[in-house]
């Protein structure tokens, strides 16, 4: 950590440890004398500080050995032409290692390969150019992409991502097909899509939703096809908050006490409430989509779940039960042959 | 003022890079400005500035004697390979484009600007207004972890109330979340670690202790019943036709049979039973274990115990 005061100027600067300007400063400097005499406006723009900033990382380089008896050449030579500046550099040539965090960082980024915050209209154009730079990358770090790292942003296919991306962008009706979550059937339906983002590790479309009428979120990865329409369509504004996990407010509730190890629960699932229960169990309060949805979940959960209270569109009592004689009467004899 | 702390620090770099030989404390006094009169205090900040250069450089500032002294005395150094980078050559395209993926897709607690500056990528652009930045998750560990894996260095953890000593393969996010997949050397042979899981810091070797597999299989991130210590062993799933996608789809590694019902029969290699049987049951009642035997009663017990009174 930095044994020093703050150095004043924007508020993000004012945070920097010693460390974190070296870097830049060098950055900086080697950037300025790659070009042939850049104005300060662009340097200071292509860096993100102010002119002032600017001004004061320069000269920073430029005392580089200032007062040292044994070191009369100085690593960086800066001079000032108009608002032109010229920097020639003797050492600090070449850009710093990256350190593992870093490079990481720029792996991660280059592994969003999939039309998203990439320059140009979403289509393939920006990601195989992103591409190029992460294999670039990842060739002076010695890495294999995709093989010793792979960060997969919970795009599964990401033809059907920049499909959703591009009619996101140009506002336009979406043919999507999709598994229901619920179901886990096929369906198909127009939608006019509202903003495509990201909850606790999945992509997400919310649109309203034509067959529904009304609004609906989607999970990416269960959409399997999607086909942008011509048709240009209205979005609300402002958009409500994206979430995933948004507790449908007509949705009926359940009140549960999950076991430790079946507090994954509350991570996947439009949870309400968590409170302390009886026997280290905690009380779980959650909106239920369906009948058949709960009991899959309860059947999953067996012992590590116990009822407690059920609104009564969901029926009387605990249905784990009745859902679990169900499934083992297929269970009967012998395995089914098919 | 961290513009004399700045400036010292680059005149230190300069003056460790610009040398064929060690450098000692004292020679580093006279040479860079800008050190307290007194000795402790010298080596305080001397100390500070050391650990401060490595955490910029991505590794330690190490000393080694200097040759010829009696007794011996410390000097320093640093190599143009541990403190350079070799350009990668990107193309002002490629720049543009890993600089905004990089404010687009974040690494927590990384200033995205850090990384994108030295391979002279643009920085400086801020996460898209629509909201649709993305921030992956990492901690030391993750970053000790990716370290190891590019380096090809041992990682040393405690995993499920064991001392592991793996050498990693594989980094991987998915679904959220950090999972490692390496060569346990206890059990030798490969496992699957989650991140978070592991129970502690991560501590790492020497680079290069190991040759990567020339290969690295598929694993088991995609189907949680892979993950475990036990042995794997193949059990057959049976699910009907409403699901049968969305099964296919669930367990993407895992050998399909197509069968004229429109059911599919999806062969899967077991190493979690609980795990399997959640995907299973997930199912209702569109789902069986068909074999082995001893599995197909495991889900029979679970099921009977829930059933109670109204088992068949």
């Amino acid at each position: 950590m930095s044994d020093s005061g703050p150095v004043g100027g924007a508020e993000h600067e004012s945070r920097e440890t010693a460390g974190e300007r070296i870097t830049r400063v060098l950055a900086l400097v080697l950037w300025i004398a790659e070009r042939d005499g850049p104005t300060l406006d662009e340097a200071a723009a292509h860096f993100g500080v102010t002119e002032a900033r600017l001004r004061a990382d320069l000269e920073l380089a430029s005392m580089i050995g200032a007062d040292s008896d044994d070191y009369t050449d100085m690593p960086v030579e800066m001079f000032l032409e108009g608002d032109r500046v010229f920097v020639h550099l003797h050492a600090f040539d070449r850009p710093l290692r990256l350190t593992p965090a870093e490079a990481l960082s720029l792996v991660v980024a280059g592994s969003a390969v999939t039309g998203e915050g990439t320059p140009g209209d979403g289509s393939d154009g920006g990601s195989a150019t992103l591409r190029r730079a992460l294999e670039k990358v990842a060739g002076v770090l010695g890495l294999a992409v995709g093989d010793q790292v792979d960060v997969d942003l919970g795009v599964r296919d990401r033809e059907t991502f920049a499909a959703l991306r591009a009619a996101v962008d140009g506002r336009r009706a979406v043919r999507i097909a999709h598994i229901g979550t619920a179901t886990d059937a096929r369906t198909e339906r127009v939608v006019e899509p509202w903003q495509l983002f990201r909850d606790r590790g999945a992509w997400y479309l919310s649109a309203h939703c034509r067959s529904a009428a009304g609004e609906r979120v989607f999970r990416v990865d269960r959409i399997v096809r999607a086909e942008p329409l011509d048709e240009q369509v209205d979005r609300p504004d402002p958009l409500p908050a994206p979430s995933a996990l948004r507790t449908p407010a007509d949705a009926p509730r359940l009140v549960v006490d999950l076991a430790p190890e079946a507090l994954w629960v509350v991570e996947s699932y439009p949870v309400e409430a968590v409170e302390p229960g009886p026997d280290g169990r905690s009380r779980v309060t959650l909106a239920v989509v369906s009948r058949p949805w709960l009991e899959r979940l309860l059947l999953r959960l067996g012992p590590q779940a116990r009822v407690v209270r059920l609104d009564p569109p969901l029926g009387p009592g605990d249905p784990a039960p009745a859902a679990a004689a169900r499934v083992l009467a297929r269970y009967g004899s012998a395995p089914r042959q098919g | 003022m961290s513009t004399s702390k700045a400036e010292r620090l680059l005149t230190l770099l300069k003056v460790l890079l610009d040398t064929d030989v060690l450098v000692t404390a004292s020679q580093i006094r006279r040479r860079v400005p800008g050190y307290a009169e007194s000795d402790v205090a010298f080596r305080r900040a001397f100390e500070r500035d050391k650990v401060e250069l490595g955490t910029m450089l991505g590794h330690p500032i190490r000393s080694a004697p200097v040759p010829g002294t009696d007794p011996p005395v410390e000097g320093y150094r640093i190599r143009p390979e541990d403190a350079y980078l070799r350009d990668p050559g990107l193309t002002p395209a490629e720049r543009r484009t890993l600089g905004v993926a990089a404010s687009a897709v974040r690494l927590a607690g990384v200033d995205p600007a850090r990384g994108t500056m030295k391979v002279g990528a643009t920085p400086g652009a801020g996460p898209p207004a629509d909201g649709a930045g993305t921030e992956v998750p990492a901690d030391a560990r993750v970053v000790a972890l990716f370290q190891a894996v590019a380096e090809q260095r041992v990682a040393r953890f405690r995993y499920h109330d064991e001392d592991r000593e793996v050498q990693p393969f594989r980094l991987r996010f998915t679904k959220g979340r950090w999972y490692l997949a390496g060569h346990d050397a206890a059990r030798d042979a490969e496992r699957q670690f989650r991140v978070d899981r592991i129970e502690g810091e991560v501590a790492v070797g020497p680079p290069g202790a190991y040759a990567p597999p020339a290969e690295v299989g598929a694993d088991a991130l995609d189907q949680p019943w892979a993950m475990g210590d036990g042995p794997a062993r193949p059990v057959r799933v049976r699910v009907d036709g409403p699901r049968a996608e969305a099964a296919r789809r669930g367990a993407p590694g895992a050998e399909v049979h197509e069968e004229a019902a429109g059911s599919v029969v999806l062969t899967l290699e077991v190493r979690n039973v609980e795990a399997l049987r959640g995907f299973v049951l997930g199912f209702g009642e569109d789902a069986e274990v068909l074999d082995p035997p001893e599995v197909r009663a495991e889900v029979v017990a679970w099921l009977a115990a829930l059933a109670g009174d109204g088992a068949p």
